[in-house]
């Protein structure tokens, strides 16, 4: 809660992301730069909403960038300045910021620099399972990953100072289960700050990339890198548990809130098993080779728990000469987040010994009682302007869907059917690129507004270039909908300070497309006409449909009182067309076709579709 | 009302190392917030608390649950065969989540019905396949008593104010969920819930 976030003192409940912002906070950041994705968002959120409330105070500048990259660089402008700066981002948005990442690195944090990466084991709103770790790795960087929602905020305050004393950006690894997870909050003090301008300093042997200054800054990385390996086997938020027997347990992130209660399981349900020691890691790389020497001294084998990859299991697996279990012969599962029952169950398969439960059974009979419940998927909202454009699309004959990242992914399901690809952001218009040379058929591709400023205008741009044939329909929702509503330059809006906007067809007729065409969403007739149109045209051509997500739109009719809903008149000669065709959660059929007034926002989308014309208002004040 | 029991639920004992208590519904019935009400009021009786919600595309219309542990813990999510309380602010959700249950589980299930496009099991099977592996079920339509005393949107504060009175067996009281609300709500929409808070109270003695 936002007078949690920003409260002096004491102790407060707050989300992981949360937790993450106030650490930032504490830590008297400068700058936050973002763009939101599942599960990173509310990090950026909660600081969007603190800045103007903390201005005077502590300030710092607050921008939803354009895309993660762009994020990445804002930040890197503002540690090369000299100041403290956080970007946050989903984990396949680091594949988006990747470039300055690993340049960023050579170059090195002068202000303090955390880059947030929110990975999402089983993935839950994501299109894959990528672990982030391998980035530190790669571009030899530290990771740090919390095992708590207290620990996160100290470590996302820390993260700053690791930063500034070995001069290197930090990957702070955080993930569904502990973004979106609550727990109890110690507090620490908001430190009063401006923010000041300073001169800017030259020092074109570090920030300058050529290849002469590279070849010298890769060795400069690797002795930074061995200085904070040394610093990470005294690190504070790792440490060794004392246990007994000859096996001992690493537990990584989170994971070690797993590993302690599923000890404590076993130990409560097998008498001849006792307490194993155990190392709790949250320095993911470089791996503090001192300390995981340190702890197996006198144990003959160790078994590494860890979600995702076996990123330290790898890396134990080459420090150790005793064996090293784990995910890669199969004593825990490769994939998918972790849980209790699965840590118990493969730290039981380590020991030999029995589990406190049959998982399995459990497991097994909970699906039987579930098999009747009825699947309930997420479906697009009731006045989604996405799904008119949808069924304008499919009308007017378009025949090959690529589509893109937001709501309207859920265009994929019956009766729409008009989302054939979804590979990453801004893939929409750049898979129609490859498509167009060899697909027979009408290629209306789908993008939103957001996705569109965040990675869509190169690919259209290199369809102008290359005189490629496809219609792009950029639905203008006028917000980054699936992600919690966040402003985008289309908005013209900033949470703290000032924007200007950006007009998407300004931007889109500036890049060479000569056939644009701005719709209002709910006009459906006149959607499926002019998309008909792009459909024809030779030549790229773009389509924006545009309406205020739903959900905005409803929340301020709301505000001012009066929403009129819409019923199904006795002319309904049952046809189906607003259910096989269109389709809304507010409408249903049995035995007859009703609208649910409680759920139906008045959009009036379904009464120009009908055909009987057996769709009317009904004035009803909410 | 109607509740029916097992044996083994009665004899559970009074002082516990920790309290589970999932939440299932349907996306926009207010699970976060009921989780948020939870967690302050163990935080007012000096308890560790821990939650873990549902975010993002799954929120949109689907199934939602939210998890609430209280007491000894580290880890956010229940373990399996581990609720001490399953509150279902819609029945058939309630289903979904067997996995969670244990002839020790209390079960708070509103009869209150939001029917999918794919249909929807009979009811009463709904409830005998949960008095098959939960030990206590409470049905109630909690829909009906938000409507009486404030607006069928206060449905999740309802069954909140039944889970007040199962949780005074764990020591908690109804005020500690009255101070947990009052830091939750903004004014205007204080007083409501706590009507619907009293009513959920009220509606298990």
């Amino acid at each position: 809660m936002l007078s949690d976030l920003i409260k002096e003192e004491g102790e407060v409940f707050l989300l992981g992301n949360e937790a993450i912002a106030r650490g930032a906070l504490e830590a008297g950041l400068d700058l936050i730069s973002a763009y939101p994705g599942t599960p990173s968002s509310e990090i950026a959120d909660s600081l969007a909403k603190a800045c103007p409330l903390l201005r005077g105070k502590m300030d710092y500048y607050m921008e939803y960038s354009t895309n993660e990259k762009v994020a990445f660089e804002t930040a890197i402008g503002a540690s090369l300045a000299g100041k403290r700066a956080m970007c946050t981002m989903k984990h396949v948005g680091v594949n988006v910021a990747a470039d300055s990442l690993f340049s960023f690195a050579y170059v090195g944090a002068r202000g303090g620099f955390v880059v947030v990466s929110a990975d999402d084991p089983s993935m839950h709103s994501s299109q894959n399972e990528q672990d982030n770790r391998w980035y530190g790795k790669a571009a030899n960087l530290p990771v740090l990953e919390p095992s708590s929602v207290n620990e996160a905020k100290e470590l996302s305050k820390l993260s700053f100072e690791i930063s500034e004393k070995f001069g290197l950006p930090v990957i702070f690894r955080t993930y569904t289960r502990l973004s979106h997870s609550s727990g109890i909050v110690k507090l620490g003090k908001i430190p009063e700050k401006r923010i000041e301008k300073v001169k800017w300093e030259r020092k074109p042997e570090t920030d300058v990339v050529l290849p002469a200054h590279a070849r010298k800054l890769k060795p400069e990385l690797q002795k930074k890198l061995e200085r904070i390996k040394n610093y990470f086997s005294e690190f504070s938020f790792n440490w060794i548990e004392e246990g007994d027997g000859d096996t001992g347990v690493i537990a990584c992130g989170l994971s070690y809130a797993y590993v302690k209660e599923a000890i404590s399981n076993l130990v409560s349900c097998n008498s001849d098993f006792d307490k194993p020691p155990v190392l709790k890691l949250s320095s993911m790389y470089p791996i503090p080779e001192q300390l995981i020497t340190k702890f197996v001294s006198g144990l003959e084998r160790v078994v590494v728990v860890e979600e995702v990859d076996p990123f330290i299991e790898l890396h134990t697996r080459a420090l150790l000469d005793i064996p090293v279990l784990g995910k890669m012969d199969g004593y825990l599962p490769m994939n998918y987040e972790f849980s209790i029952p699965v840590v118990e169950e493969g730290l039981a398969r380590v020991f030999k010994t029995e589990t406190s439960k049959d998982y399995n059974l459990i497991r097994r009979r909970a699906e039987e009682i579930a098999s009747i419940a009825p699947p309930r998927p997420p479906v697009l909202c009731p006045g989604c302007p996405h799904t008119a454009t949808f069924f304008a699309i499919r009308k007017a004959g378009g025949e090959v869907f690529p589509s893109d990242i937001g709501c309207y992914t859920l265009g994929i399901n019956k009766p729409l059917e008009a989302v054939d690809t979804t590979i990453c952001m801004g893939a929409s218009a750049g898979v129609s690129n490859g498509l167009s040379y060899f697909i027979d058929g009408k290629i209306v591709a789908t993008i939103g507004d957001s996705t569109f400023f965040h990675s869509g205008m190169a690919p259209l741009t290199n369809a102008v270039y290359n005189n490629l044939n496809y219609t792009l329909v950029i639905m203008d929702n006028s917000t980054t909908g699936m992600t919690g509503h966040q402003p985008h330059p289309g908005t013209g809006k900033n949470p703290c300070g000032n924007a200007r906007k950006v007009n998407i067809e300004d931007v889109v007729r500036g890049m060479g497309v000569e056939f644009v065409e701005v719709v209002n969403s709910y006009n459906v007739r006149k959607l499926i006409d002019v998309l008909k149109k792009a459909i024809e045209y030779e030549g790229v051509s773009v389509v924006i449909s545009r309406h205020p997500c739903a959900i905005l739109w409803t929340r301020e009719r709301r505000k001012k009182g009066r929403i009129t809903t819409f019923y199904v008149t006795e002319e309904c000669n049952v046809c189906m067309e607003c259910i096989n065709s269109f389709t809304c959660p507010a409408i249903t059929f049995n035995e007859r076709v009703e609208i649910d007034s409680q759920l139906c926002v008045g959009c009036a989308v379904c009464s120009s579709i009908c055909p009987q014309k057996a769709i009317k208002p009904l004035k009803v004040i909410k | 009302m109607s509740s029916k029991s097992n044996k083994a639920f009665e004899g559970d004992k009074m002082t516990v190392k920790e309290i589970n208590i999932l939440i299932a519904g349907v996306g926009g019935q207010g699970a976060i917030t009921t989780s948020s009400i939870l967690a302050r009021a163990a935080m007012e009786r000096g308890m560790n608390v821990i939650t873990a919600e549902t975010h993002g595309m799954a929120q949109r219309g689907g199934s939602v649950e939210v998890h609430v542990r209280m007491g000894d813990v580290y880890a956010p999510l229940i373990p399996l065969g581990s609720a001490t309380f399953v509150v279902s602010l819609e029945a058939v959700e309630a289903l979904r989540y067997a996995a969670y249950m244990t002839e020790k589980t209390a079960i708070i299930l509103n009869s209150k019905t939001i029917r999918p496009r794919a249909g929807y099991p009979d009811f009463e099977e709904i409830l005998k396949r949960l008095e098959g592996v939960a030990g206590e079920i409470t049905v109630v339509n909690a829909t009906t008593i938000a409507e009486k005393v404030a607006v069928p949107q206060a449905t999740n504060v309802v069954m909140t104010g039944m889970l007040a009175k199962k949780m005074e067996r764990f020591g908690f009281e109804l005020q500690n969920f009255e101070d947990a609300l009052r830091e939750i709500f903004p004014d205007k929409l204080r007083d409501i819930n706590l009507r619907a808070l009293k009513a959920g109270y009220g509606a298990m003695e």
